[in-house]
């Protein structure tokens, strides 16, 4: 079992938004919109006198909580514990689409599918998560 | 019917009439003219009648996407504005990376977004997908570029909705003006003066859609590619640290920075400018364009001095050259405030401190005084000074009131002789390069579309590093020409000129091919960019453009440079220009021949128009 974790260095973050994309060609068969990400980057620019100049860029990640409030608010038990990387993922096949995993996630990281009407959450593109894969300054990284 | 890339659909607004169309995108035009630079020159020949006012409601401005924007192609974060410049009346086109404003439109479902027309009142354009709204924007006229975009996204609830704005010099016509996109411009072209013509504030835009590669196996394939290709670049650190401003070391030191109105190469306060200096007094944290992974992009922070506490955005190379150096200014605080001001105005930082140059050295000169100028004792050098002439220019206050027409016109005002020392071509005011110091960049401000603009096809590495002759005319025509046509196709599949980091044309090309499914040869595009390039020309010709325009300030060509590298030397203009008017098949008097625009595939449009 992977002990890899996901995990953010906030002040190298410059705001590509390429985690996004890459995440959304990986999980939408090669479709790209950076509102599919399951990984989101808050960017907060603004300029003039005496404006914030800290987390201008900040990546927000499926943090892989244990015990997971998604998975337990899933009333139809979709979440699947993957083993390999040990984290929940969600069985498409068995999704209804309620949303009560999005309204349980606390740090609003699940995301509605609308096409087919089912929740998606990261699922560490089954190991080697392609947001890390891309993201040109070392923002994203996956060790133990 | 398009396979990948292309959303298939253009978005048609007429302000004046308060009308919202769609329609296809023919695929015979896509495959001839690619997208953004290209296709806009095809639509702006077909579509803007000559001798046209650019702020009549008759004027269209073109809002291009390419291909590729929205995928996750390297470096292709940005959109395109065509639009004839207010400056020399010339077809113009403005590339811009910010606030993935470009990505944004094809998310929506559009390929390219066309306005015509003049709006009764202040309005901006509110682009919710396929749902397209002309909203009141009285409230916001008169906010500068980032209220604007600030209130826009307050009044539509969406912080991430992304917003074109422009600030008070677009509403006021000054003839550049640009479009503040985030921390970048469509600068200069004065699209920000025809968007006020329009009493157009803004176009926001918010895309749920999606975009395809035409072949998503060989586009990952090209993906992994690119970015081995950066990660092994030994350039790449260097201008991820410095940014452009980088580039001030080189052209300083081989004598091609302006100093002082382009009257020499030496400058006392240098050091001031220099890329650790600018990077130790105002960087604090990187910024990328959407997608693209070369954070080449700077935030800064004045941490001292009169404008202490201000976060602004990097000044860039071209920046720090006219409003520093240019202007005799070695305090890149002053540089960093005077980029800031000009952001929130909505004005071309490059003009702005070529205007302001040109305007101290005519007082320096005695031809204007104090009674011109309201009082002000013009001398460069002189931070607060340049300030407040920038003030006085977003409000048309004055004597800004007549440096807000850019130099051209200034200099026709002024007479006396100061045409001699005026330095633009066609209008269009000279960007940070010295052509007597490097002369192909003196065949590019001369030969290209909209004039001086250095971003149709720099010269500085081929002629310095390739050439290894910045001179004297040898081989000049023909590499100015080979840089404007790789310009071209990077403008029309819309990719940002730093994508050389990372990419060659050929790779450029592959991406192209793996997102339409298209398979462009090499040659096709070579092609391709002359059709492009011959038609722009086209556009300038039947607005009467010839030779004659083709050309530089008496300075360039008469004054030697006094001192550094180049002293002594002037550009042998004439001699180049033969050369290349022959390497692009146009005649003596720089139009194309008959035979020239059959072989580019052009002849039917052209008959149409005769």
């Amino acid at each position: 079992m992977s002990k890899k974790r996901l995990r953010v260095i906030e002040e190298r973050c410059v705001g590509c938004r390429i985690c996004e994309l890459s995440c959304s060609m990986f999980h939408h068969s090669g479709a790209f919109n950076p509102k599919n990400g399951l990984i989101r980057v808050e960017s907060n620019w603004s300029f003039g006198l005496n404006k914030p100049v800290l987390q201008m860029d900040r990546p927000h990640i499926c943090q892989q909580c244990e015990p997971a409030p998604c998975a337990e608010a899933c009333p139809v038990d979709a979440f699947v514990k993957k083993d390999d990387v040990s984290i929940w993922a969600i069985d498409q096949e068995e999704c209804v689409g309620c949303q009560q995993c999005a309204d349980a996630c606390p740090y609003d990281m699940i995301v509605m599918d609308k096409e087919k009407e089912v929740a998606m959450k990261c699922d560490l593109c089954g190991g080697e998560p392609l947001c890390v894969r891309y993201c040109p300054t070392g923002a994203l990284v996956f060790e133990e | 019917m398009f396979n990948g890339g292309y959303k298939g659909k253009t978005l048609r607004i007429d302000l004046s009439h308060e009308t919202v169309a769609t329609e296809s995108l023919d695929e015979a035009i896509a495959r001839a003219y690619i997208g953004g630079r290209g296709i806009g020159a095809y639509l702006a020949y077909r579509e803007l009648a000559p001798n046209l006012d650019p702020f009549s409601p008759e004027s269209s401005l073109y809002f291009m996407t390419g291909p590729l924007q929205g995928t996750l192609t390297p470096f292709a974060s940005k959109f395109a504005v065509i639009n004839k410049s207010p400056l020399s009346g010339s077809l113009s086109r403005s590339v811009c990376g910010g606030g993935g404003f470009g990505p944004a439109l094809k998310y929506a479902g559009y390929d390219m977004v066309i306005i015509k027309g003049t709006a009764k009142r202040p309005v901006y354009i509110w682009i919710d997908d396929d749902t397209v709204q002309i909203r009141d924007a009285q409230r916001h006229w008169g906010k500068t570029t980032g209220e604007t975009k600030a209130a826009i996204r307050e009044e539509l609830q969406d912080d991430s909705v992304s917003v074109a704005p422009i600030g008070p010099a677009g509403e006021r016509l000054i003839r550049f003006s640009g479009i503040i996109v985030d921390s970048r411009a469509a600068g200069r072209g004065g699209a920000g003066a025809v968007m006020g013509s329009k009493n157009l504030k803004a176009i926001a835009v918010r895309g749920t859609k999606n975009v395809y590669a035409a072949d998503i196996e060989e586009f990952q394939r090209l993906l992994e590619d690119t970015y081995a290709t950066i990660r092994s670049n030994p350039a790449v650190p260097g201008r991820i640290e410095k940014g452009t401003p980088g580039t001030l070391a080189v052209t300083y030191s081989t004598g091609v920075l302006p100093v002082m109105n382009f009257s020499r190469a030496t400058f006392d306060d240098i050091e001031g400018l220099m890329p650790e200096t600018v990077r130790d007094t105002l960087y604090i944290h990187n910024e990328s364009c959407f997608g693209c992974p070369l954070p080449c992009g700077k935030a800064g922070l004045i941490k001292d001095g009169p404008y202490k506490g201000i976060v602004l955005p990097g000044p860039e190379y071209e920046t720090i050259g006219l409003l520093g150096s240019n202007c005799g200014i070695g305090d890149i605080r002053a540089v960093a405030q005077a980029n800031y001001l000009c952001n929130e105005y909505g004005m071309d930082t490059i003009s702005t401190g070529n205007v302001i140059a040109f305007a101290i050295e005519c007082y320096q000169r005695g031809l204007i005084t104090v009674k011109d100028t309201d009082g002000l004792e013009l001398r460069f050098g002189d931070a607060e000074g340049l300030i407040t002439l920038i003030e006085k220019i977003a409000r048309r206050d004055g004597f800004g009131d007549l440096l807000a027409e850019g130099t051209k016109r200034v200099s026709e005002k002024i007479g006396q002789g100061s045409e001699k020392f005026a330095m633009h071509s066609k209008g269009q005011g000279f960007a940070a390069y010295e052509p007597r110091g490097l002369v192909g960049m003196g065949l590019l401000y001369a030969t290209s579309t909209p004039g001086a603009n250095h971003s149709f096809g720099p010269t500085l590495t081929p002629e310095r590093v390739e050439l290894k002759d910045m001179l004297t005319h040898k081989g000049k025509a023909a590499m100015v020409r080979r840089e404007q046509n790789k310009y071209c196709l990077q403008d029309s599949m819309i990719f940002c000129s730093f994508s050389r980091f990372g990419m060659d044309n050929a790779q450029r090309l592959k991406f192209t091919n793996a997102v339409t499914g298209w398979g462009y040869s090499n040659e096709e595009s070579m092609n391709m960019a002359d059709r492009i390039y011959t038609l722009e020309r086209l556009f300038n010709v039947r607005e009467g453009f010839s030779k004659e325009d083709d050309t530089l300030p008496w300075r360039c060509l008469n004054e030697p440079m006094p001192d550094g590298p180049a002293k002594g030397n002037t550009v042998p203009l004439e001699q180049m220009l033969e050369e290349y008017y022959k390497e692009r098949g146009w005649n003596k008097n720089g139009i194309p021949k008959t035979e020239t625009i059959r072989r580019l595939g052009l002849a039917d449009l052209v008959d149409e128009f005769q």
